[in-house]
């Protein structure tokens, strides 16, 4: 009998992930056919708009959407707190003030001058946010999203400095605050896509270890756990994957925070299904806000940021509003 | 050799004093109850035996081992903890809460083995939680939830097992049922149990050995029958206490 409900157990998650896969494919060709320009008649210059804009736009979109989801996914499961996202604990600007920076150096000729202060910046944020809301063994909802906010001012507060500062980088540094996917290249795809792929082998592999974590930091040690060291990498795995999405895309937020969530209302707190339904989710998510952002004001384009924080942001007040009576783990 | 030892524990925190010069011996196979008032420093002994603190001044010895040395993982597999349970809000079926029980046991790359599904199916057999298996954690009852924790300990395998004030928060008739369980893999599996205790008539009838911390230290330790004497008990609680049958104790203001 126990044989026969795993195996329905599994053919039902089998077809499922078939289900999602298909939902995404559909997605994709929707997103190649419709945009500001019609190129139904597939003329040199619309093969040139599908190969070299649509194209590697939508698998940015699929990169970023899984990146940004699965590391919302993996915050919440350190910080034991469901609202926790690179977006709200401003990773996400700390990555694009890095940026920033790295462009008024003029640091943007280099190959990957501009990823790598973004990550700098993003991991000295996370560090400093762990630091911040952590009141004796756990980390409250209230500090960590306060701290978040904070730095979320006070990084925007020094790039508007810095866009004052430098007028002629301004067009450039304005393109990190709102989170565009305009102008991608396949090169830029490849680097996001190396990252992306490499953190979440790690992080699928510490997934059960994440499901410990959410016991607390005392039981997952008795359980045999090195819980500072799991929490660093997992920590360092994430924000090496957002700033590498920041470094191309610019911020684009709330995915992290929207997609794990939902995800979780299905498939229950086992951060093994979470992860990789995230992945799903988090590209399901992504195509559609583009494929909305390209195409509700057209032929003007929206930035992708606007139309996830359109979304995210009344959801994330709706979580704060449940959040009073009960936090969903 | 004994199976854990303590030498010269001492803690101090902001030029308190936590802990001061414990020592104590525990053999294989003992029940051992730690007793005192609140504040006198029993969960911190108890996280200081399985590394969670580390002490200022002395060591503990899992098998003449300086735990000092020995990873979490190999800690794990000698100690199992039941904390005091906080989780009103965990979202996880009991079984994968078991389940977790075998980390320790498994590396990075390994999934769950079928040998580790059956020490797990036994452990909940012996907490007679079997029929919770698919049940969803927050759902359950205290006592239910209680034995679950002590299924995911056993599930770990380990010599030791330690919990703090397992019963506290349970009715009579559940009380009774929990300390049952632990006698029972105490003595069916030889398993050693420490444990934190507030009811000094559960002490008497399970324990065959008693630590009493006062206000960090170590106050008296040995063999029930021998160190539970009114004397002690008053010195200890500072309230009158009677024995009856070396079984019952009656504790007057």
């Amino acid at each position: 009998m126990q044989k026969i409900t795993d195996y329905i157990l599994e053919v039902k998650s089998v077809v499922s992930y078939i289900l999602l896969v298909v939902l995404i494919l559909i997605l994709c060709l929707v997103a190649c056919l419709f945009g500001s320009v019609d190129i139904s008649s597939l003329t040199p210059t619309d093969k040139y708009i599908l190969y070299y804009i649509r194209v590697p736009r939508l698998l940015m979109c699929v990169v970023a959407g899984a990146c940004l989801s699965v590391c919302g996914a993996s915050y919440q499961a350190v910080f034991r707190n469901p609202l926790s996202d690179p977006y709200i604990l401003g990773v996400s600007s700390g990555a694009s003030l890095g940026a920033s920076i790295a462009i008024i150096l003029g640091l943007d000729k280099m190959v990957v001058g501009v990823p790598i202060m973004a990550f700098i910046f993003a991991l000295l944020t996370v560090f400093l946010i762990m630091k911040l809301s952590k009141i004796g063994n756990r980390t409250h909802t209230t500090t960590l999203i306060l701290a978040g906010i904070s730095f979320n001012f006070l990084f925007s507060a020094i790039i508007s400095v810095i866009m004052f500062i430098d007028r002629e980088d301004m067009h450039k540094i304005y393109f990190w605050t709102m989170g565009s996917l305009a102008g991608v290249k396949y090169s830029d795809v490849i680097v996001v896509s190396i990252f992306t792929l490499l953190g979440l082998a790690v992080l699928l592999l510490l997934a059960k270890r994440m499901n410990a974590l959410l016991l607390g930091d005392m039981v997952a040690q008795s359980i045999g756990i090195n819980v500072e060291r799991t929490k660093k990498t997992i920590l360092i795995t994430s924000t090496l994957m957002t700033s590498a999405v920041v470094s191309y895309c610019g911020v684009i937020g709330f995915i992290g925070l929207v997609v794990p969530h939902i995800v979780r209302l299905v498939v229950g707190a086992d951060n093994r299904k979470i992860i990789p339904f995230s992945i799903f989710g988090g590209i399901i998510f992504m195509v559609l806000a583009d494929i909305v952002a390209r195409n509700i004001a057209s032929p003007n384009e929206l930035p992708i940021g606007t139309i996830t924080s359109m979304v995210g942001s009344p959801f994330f007040i709706y979580l704060l509003y449940n959040a009073k009576n009960k936090l969903h783990f | 050799m004994h199976i854990l030892r303590a030498e010269h524990i001492t803690i101090e925190k902001k030029d308190k004093r936590i802990l001061q010069d414990i020592s104590f011996k525990i053999s294989k196979g003992d029940f051992v109850c730690l007793i005192g008032k609140n504040g006198s420093g029993k969960t911190t002994l108890l996280k200081t035996i399985c590394k969670i603190i580390t002490p200022d001044v002395g060591k503990i010895f899992i098998e003449d081992k300086d735990i000092k040395t020995l990873d979490y993982r190999t800690i794990a597999k000698h100690i199992s903890v039941v904390f005091q349970n906080t989780f009103n809000d965990l979202n996880f079926k009991v079984w994968d809460i078991v389940l977790m029980g075998r980390m320790a046991h498994q590396t990075l790359w390994q999934k769950d083995s079928e040998a580790d599904e059956n020490i797990c199916l036994q452990s909940l057999r012996e907490t007679n939680t079997l029929h919770l298996k698919d049940k969803n954690f927050s759902l359950l009852s205290a006592g239910e939830q209680q034995r679950v924790l002590i299924a995911r300990a056993l599930s770990q395998d380990a010599e030791i097992m330690l919990l703090d004030e397992p019963v506290s928060n349970l009715d009579i008739k559940h009380q009774f049922e929990i300390m049952d369980m632990l006698k029972q893999i105490n003595k069916t599996q030889n398993k050693t149990i420490f444990i934190i205790l507030h009811d000094l008539n559960l002490c008497l009838q399970y324990a065959n050995k008693i630590l009493a911390l006062k206000e960090g230290e170590l106050l008296f330790s040995g063999q029930t029958k021998d160190v539970m004497i009114e004397k002690n008990i008053e010195t200890l609680f500072e309230v009158k206490a009677e024995i009856i049958d070396n079984q019952n104790i009656i504790l007057k203001r």
